[in-house]
């Protein structure tokens, strides 16, 4: 264990994975309960080609990634009214423009598919120090944003037309909440890649909404979930030289299932005490 | 008398389809106001224009004194939708989390909630009855629960008046007649004014003191003290054959 600490570059995965663990299930349990699961894969899929632009350009792809999915983020919202009916319609728009540009801006480079790889599956010996300062800031900034907006997130999630007339700034929030999502992948794509970020933002939600007591309750087992799934991770991508990502998302599958075989044998106790 | 409402040459249509039609009515301070009408006659139409929900073509309204674009005073008003109890039953939230949402009004932007703010929650909670259930989720109760606690929601904001859309949709007769107890507690008793869609003809002639009755379009309000009788108006809206108004309760 000691041994793993005494490297740099462990030291920074697992630093930048706690915040990670934090941002994905916090952005998530809104994600779901608003049934917008879909907008992770359209964002991260935008983040996709702002990587090929960065690794092109030879500048830093965190930056440009960020751009990249800030305005992709900005232009769902503003598709959202075109059609306000089918609000998914707006975020497989932009997911198709993202893999499409993507796809045309790594067959533009000829060395780029070794980089592309970490990217997209995580890579826990890339986080630089560079990087480590920009999900700690950003990454904080999220977290207490979300702090601060709890109340009216979780209104707006349970009844978004009651907020409204409550007062609750509905549209601005909206706006806010998704630019946050597109920071949060962006801030993700180096520890859990980007076509699995969606997944460590759904599945340890999907997870608690098994056996929560409450909406704080759901919110606090989704972190526990997560940094499990995270921390546990990193370290097992350590050993055995996996990539990062897919062994998080394989451990958040496995919460998922103990979870349910929890409840399942809870419940066939319950029933049999019943019976008796 | 204070006017809370105040609606003027009010008309409004969807896609140029028009359903209300040059709407006049006032609301005082104290009533107790049904609204009937057809299916599809402009009812919820008609509350959600009121709330400011929807913009009318045509015409004014006035909530508290104020034009509805530039009212801000939400807290003073509550609104239980027609399809309050529909919402998504697996959401993991508490009967108290859900009635604290609405202390936004008093909290404002990125305020906490905090213990103090939860003595409200758990008053209007035991004024509706459902303070024991305070830690349950909503989705796992009775649909009759479940509106008594979306009544203690818009409650906790202390409002003046209160818009219900068919809020006995679905539920038993007996919780139906603690219900309508409960709206009368809060009417008499306590001031509020009150607001209510209902296609409960004999209910709503029983307990309003005035009843508006929606059809081609028009609004036509009657005042129950008056000599002339409802039924009148009633079968002007509903045609001959509606005798609805044999409805023992
Ligand atoms: N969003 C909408 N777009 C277009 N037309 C609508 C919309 N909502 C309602 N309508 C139409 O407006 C008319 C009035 O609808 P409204 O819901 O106000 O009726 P209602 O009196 O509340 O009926 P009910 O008793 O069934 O609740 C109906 O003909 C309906 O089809
Ligand atoms: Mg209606």
């Amino acid at each position: 264990m000691l041994e793993i600490l005494s490297y740099g570059f462990m030291q920074r995965a697992l630093l930048a994975g706690v915040i990670i663990g934090f941002l994905c299930p916090l952005m998530g349990i809104f994600i779901v309960l608003r049934r917008m699961s879909l907008i992770g894969d359209g964002l991260s899929h935008v983040a996709l080609s702002g990587i090929a632009a960065g690794i092109l350009l030879n500048v830093s792809p965190l930056g440009v990634t960020l751009t990249f999915s800030v305005i992709a983020a900005l232009a769902i919202e503003k598709l959202r009214k075109s059609y306000e009916k089918y609000a998914e319609l707006s975020i497989s728009i932009i997911m198709s423009f993202g893999i499409g540009l993507a796809v045309i801006l790594i067959s533009l480079s000829k060395s780029i598919s070794f980089d592309l790889f970490g990217y997209l599956f995580g890579n826990i010996t890339t986080v630089l120090p560079s990087d480590l300062w920009v999900i700690l800031g950003l990454g904080i900034v999220v977290i207490i944003s979300t702090w601060l907006l709890y109340k009216e997130l979780f209104y707006m999630a349970f009844d978004e037309e009651a907020a409204l007339l409550s007062g609750v700034p509905v549209k601005g929030i909206n706006l806010f909440f998704i630019v946050l999502i597109a920071v949060t992948i962006t801030l993700s794509m180096r520890i859990v890649g980007i076509l699995l970020v969606s997944s460590l933002m759904v599945l340890p939600v999907a997870a608690s909404l098994q056996i929560a007591h409450s909406f704080k309750h759901a919110a606090f087992l989704s972190i526990i979930f997560s940094q499990t799934a995270v921390i546990l991770g990193i370290i097992i991508s350590y050993y055995f030289e996996l990539a990062s990502g897919g062994t998080i998302v394989l451990l958040a599958v496995l919460i998922l299932v103990s979870v349910l075989l929890f409840k399942y044998l809870k419940n066939t106790a319950k029933k049999k005490n019943e019976q008796a | 008398m204070d006017k809370i409402l105040e609606i003027k040459n009010l008309s409004f249509g969807y896609d140029n389809k028009l359903i209300l039609d040059n709407i006049n009515f006032e609301i005082n301070k104290g009533d107790y106001i049904g609204i009937v009408g057809p299916n599809g006659s402009g009812k919820s139409t008609l509350l959600k224009i009121i709330l400011g929900l929807l913009k009318p073509t045509k015409g004014s309204i006035e909530l508290f004194g104020q034009p509805v674009d530039s009212f801000k005073d939400w807290g003073k008003i509550g609104y239980v939708a027609q399809k309050a109890a529909s919402f998504n039953t697996s959401f993991p939230a508490t009967v108290e989390e859900v009635v604290a949402a609405n202390l936004y009004p008093q909290l404002g932007l990125f305020k906490r909630i905090k213990k103090h703010h939860m003595e409200r929650v758990y008053e209007v909670l035991e004024l509706v009855g459902m303070k024991e259930y305070s830690k349950r989720l909503i989705g796992n109760l009775s649909g009759g629960q479940q509106q008594r606690v979306f009544i203690a929601r818009t409650l906790v904001s202390s409002p003046q008046i209160i818009f219900l859309d068919e809020p006995t949709v679905g539920i038993d007769i007996q919780s139906q007649d603690s219900f309508y107890e409960l709206l009368k507690n809060l009417n008499k008793n306590m001031h509020i004014t009150i607001v209510m869609i209902s296609h409960d003809i004999g209910v709503i002639t029983e307990k309003a003191n005035r009843v508006a009755c929606m059809g081609e379009k028009k609004l036509i309000v009657h005042d129950m003290d008056s000599n002339i009788p409802i039924t009148k108006i009633l079968s002007q809206v509903y045609g001959e054959k509606m005798n609805l108004l044999h409805h023992h309760h």
